[in-house]
């Protein structure tokens, strides 16, 4: 416990929807991802602040229905409670946050924290949509009855902050709540247990142990005892309970809910109940098996479409920088070595990724825009019927959504999918979807290789590709879910139950919150790992060349160029030079160590059709896949020609040819590199936290070889075909 | 008495007993499925929407545990 010095340890909880992260936020002052899909707030988060003098260490736990934990998840939220938690302090006061329109449902979780014995304060959050649906809470009377502090919050508005905080303070020294007795067979069965263990676990546990068949609290149990049959003992102590009337589970929900009703009966009046809502209209529309997912489908495309427009002028912006920078250096440094670096490895390389930024702050948009507003689990109840026959539900939907966005934070949440099978499922295929980082791929080259028009007078054909790109991996995950599960994961799947929170505006603040972190993440990105593998690749392809010679002809060439009309000179001489330069150039590049590397691979992408620098470019980008465009950025910029008066690095890939002059780039080409791009595991982050999750480097490695081998095939057909309709 | 996934659009009714595989039946009572809710359907079909008193839960209708309602006006 605190001295009157230290901080008062308190700890937030409430059921999903309650805008339990919203208070957090508005209570730290300091914003965290918020929402209410599994693995939102997967990790219990904490923040510190001062009231009246009084330092105040909040933690945030996952939202749950019920402290009947069954998933590594619930059990974070016990762990805490309990002070078992690694390095945390047991929680002195505890926050519980309700769903003011909801109350009853609500007040469940709450009589399960009574079973801790700590001070509680009770948040009805929401109060505002409270007050909308007909729903009137007397407080006075809530807190007679509950003999707990009360306070009524709008959190998104800022409303009720302060209560919240002053009610904390009070709350560490008053008398504990009210709470329901345990029916007089439950405390024995617990008292019976407790003599099984030499040092007993806290009671809570015990009872929780008994209440919750086949949970984690259980099986913690089990181990403290380190008595095999201790499972058996605790189902005796459970059939013990049933003959005597208390039949686990549907008597503690009754239990519970008599007390709960009991002590609503004079508190809450409901005025409209069983109407319909607003909620209800709109999902007359979105939940329609046949028109809800016509609006889905309409949805995306249109997301993409947006993000293909707006976002254009920004890039073209940041890449005009990229070219003023780059004629700077030019002007300052003289060839050689060190303009080579800044202006082929630094800038072409780092640059090519940036000019992606607005791209992914759209993308990252207009997804924290449907998760917010509450449309992402209509999403997930149209889904569920599709996922149903490859022995997954609905849950598995959600994170793979946000592995549209990035698959780390969509495997992470995978954690609340309950049933193992579902979730490892869920996990080896969440990396096929097209994640934000494969934009800047797909964006270069439809740019640079899909015509520019429009179907029908307004459907872009590069939007179309776009969009197209992403089922690809979204198509080929079904068969795959469906192999995992025939020969690696058989058994019964998990049950599909999901609450579908009201409808509401999205917060700007939550959304740009996020945004902006995903923003700088990527940035950091961009100015860490993209930048070393730049220069990694831009050594790679300089040495070990002599660029004597080069510099030379490169240094006359400027001369001219800056005295033109001093210097009396043929136009064929300069000719003659531009074209000693870019054969210089070229032998330079295929000699270096990059060169030789790509001779070495160019036998296993032949059939891909495409050409060394290709290879190497998707090999440099094994690490993460953005890379590719700074390698080729790179790769491109040290074997340009001094011609390109841009160095817009698609003008350069349209110009490549083979050595008897054909074009590299065709249209087939662009695809299948779009194609491989959207199979192939390339990214180190993604494997890791897959080890991370599954606890074995075995499924880090089958994902990586799977995606890669269906990459390559996929790469394969996509150039085959491509080639064989338009030849 | 019958199970919720027979009412019809628009029909209510009111949960007398949820049976079945027990850690099922808890987790449908966590989260709202529990005696003497308030249900009505508001999509048919699998899954089904329900308004379960003022919530809005969707539930795929499992063998493994069954939730019985009986008729309200």
């Amino acid at each position: 416990m605190s001295n009157a010095a230290g901080p008062l340890h308190v700890a937030l909880i409430g059921n999903p929807n309650t805008g339990k992260s919203t208070l957090f936020n508005a209570l730290s002052g300091q914003n965290v991802r918020t929402g209410n899909f599994p693995g939102v707030t997967v990790e219990a988060k904490s923040t510190t602040f001062t009231v009246d003098g009084q330092q105040i260490h909040l933690t945030d736990l996952p939202g749950t229905y019920s402290l009947s934990p069954r998933s590594l998840d619930e059990m974070v939220a016990v762990d805490v409670l309990l002070g078992t938690a690694a390095n945390m302090t047991a929680p002195e006061v505890v926050v519980c946050v309700a769903d003011a329109a909801n109350l009853e449902r609500n007040l469940y979780l709450y009589t399960q924290l009574l079973d801790l014995n700590l001070p509680l304060v009770l948040v009805l959050n929401m109060w505002d949509n409270a007050g909308r649906k007909g729903i009137e809470v007397d407080i006075e009377k809530l807190q007679a009855s509950l003999g707990v502090h009360v306070v009524t919050t709008v959190a998104d508005k800022g409303v009720g902050i302060a209560d919240v905080k002053s009610a904390i303070l009070a709350a560490k020294n008053q008398s504990l709540p009210q709470r329901p007795n345990l029916p007089a067979e439950l405390a024995a069965a617990v008292s019976d247990l407790r003599s099984e263990f030499d040092s007993p676990p806290a009671d809570f546990l015990l009872l929780r142990g008994l209440l919750d068949i086949n949970g984690e609290t259980e099986k913690r149990l089990a181990k403290l005892t380190h008595d095999k049959t201790f499972l058996d003992a605790l189902n005796c102590h459970r059939e013990k309970l049933a003959t005597s009337g208390f039949r686990i589970p549907v008597a503690e929900s009754r239990w519970r809910y008599d007390w709960i009703r009991e002590h609503l009966k004079h508190c809450v009046v409901s005025t409209q109940a069983g109407q319909r809502t607003l909620s209800d209209r709109i999902d007359k529309v979105l939940t329609h098996r046949i028109g809800g997912v016509f609006v889905f489908l309409l949805t995306m495309l249109l997301v993409f479409q947006a993000i293909y427009t707006f976002a254009a002028p920004f890039s073209d912006a940041i890449g005009s920088v990229q070219d003023s920078a780059s004629a700077g250096v030019e002007s300052v440094v003289p060839p050689g070595i060190l303009r080579s670096l800044l202006v082929d490895g630094a800038i072409a390389g780092v640059g090519g990724v940036v000019v992606f930024l607005p791209q992914i702050v759209f993308l990252f948009l207009c997804i924290g825009i449907l998760e917010d507003c509450g449309y992402m689990a209509r999403a997930a109840f149209l889904a569920d019927r599709l996922m149903a026959p490859l022995g997954l539900n609905g849950r598995s939907f959600v994170p793979l959504m946000s592995s549209f966005a990035c698959a780390v934070p969509g495997i992470m949440a995978t954690r609340t999918i309950e049933n193992w099978r579902d979730r490892m499922v869920t996990i080896l295929i969440a990396p096929l979807m097209s994640c934000s980082a494969r934009w800047p791929v797909y964006m270069l080259l439809t740019s640079a290789f899909v015509p520019d028009e429009y179907l029908g007078g307004w459907l872009s054909l590069r939007a179309l590709v776009l969009f197209g790109m992403h089922f690809v991996g979204l198509i080929l995950a079904i068969p795959i879910a469906w192999i995992l599960r025939k020969f690696w994961f058989q058994g019964e799947s998990s049950l599909f139950v999901m609450e579908m929170p009201d409808y509401k505006t999205p917060s700007w603040k939550v959304v740009g919150g996020r945004v902006l972190e995903q923003g700088r993440e990527f940035l950091v990105r961009a100015g860490t790992l993209i930048f070393c593998t730049s220069i990694l690749v831009w050594a790679a392809a300089y040495f070990p060349g002599d660029h004597t010679h080069l510099y030379e002809v490169q240094t006359e060439l400027e001369n001219i160029e800056q005295n033109e009309t001093l210097i009396d000179i043929s136009q064929e001489k300069i000719d003659e030079l531009v074209a000693e330069h870019n054969q210089l150039n070229g032998e330079l590049i295929e000699a270096s160590y990059l060169g030789q590397a790509g001779h070495f691979i160019a036998p296993a992408i032949r059939p891909l059709g495409w050409d060394w620098k290709i290879g190497v470019a998707v090999i440099a980008s094994f690490p993460a896949r953005e890379v590719v465009i700074a390698a080729m950025g790179t790769i491109y910029s040290l074997g340009a020609d001094v011609d390109e008066e841009s160095s817009d690095l698609k003008e350069t890939m349209k110009k490549a040819t083979w050595s008897d002059g054909r074009p590299i780039f065709t249209l087939p080409v662009a695809l299948s590199i779009m194609v491989f791009f959207a199979l192939c595991s390339q990214c180190a982050a993604t494997l890791m936290v897959i080890r991370r999750e599954t606890n074995s480097w075995r499924w880090a490695l089958f994902t990586f070889t799977y995606m890669t081998l269906l990459a390559y095939a996929g790469a394969w057909v996509t150039v085959q075909v491509g080639n064989w309709l338009l030849v | 008495m019958f199970p919720v996934e027979t009412l019809r659009s628009g029909e209510a009714g009111r949960v007398v007993g949820v049976d079945g595989q027990l850690d099922i039946v808890q987790r449908l009572q966590d989260v709202g499925l529990r005696i003497g809710a308030t249900v009505r359907m508001l999509r048919e079909g699998t899954p089904v929407l329900l308004a379960v008193d003022d919530q809005r839960l969707t539930f795929r209708p499992d063998q493994r545990a069954m939730v019985l309602v009986e008729p309200t006006v």
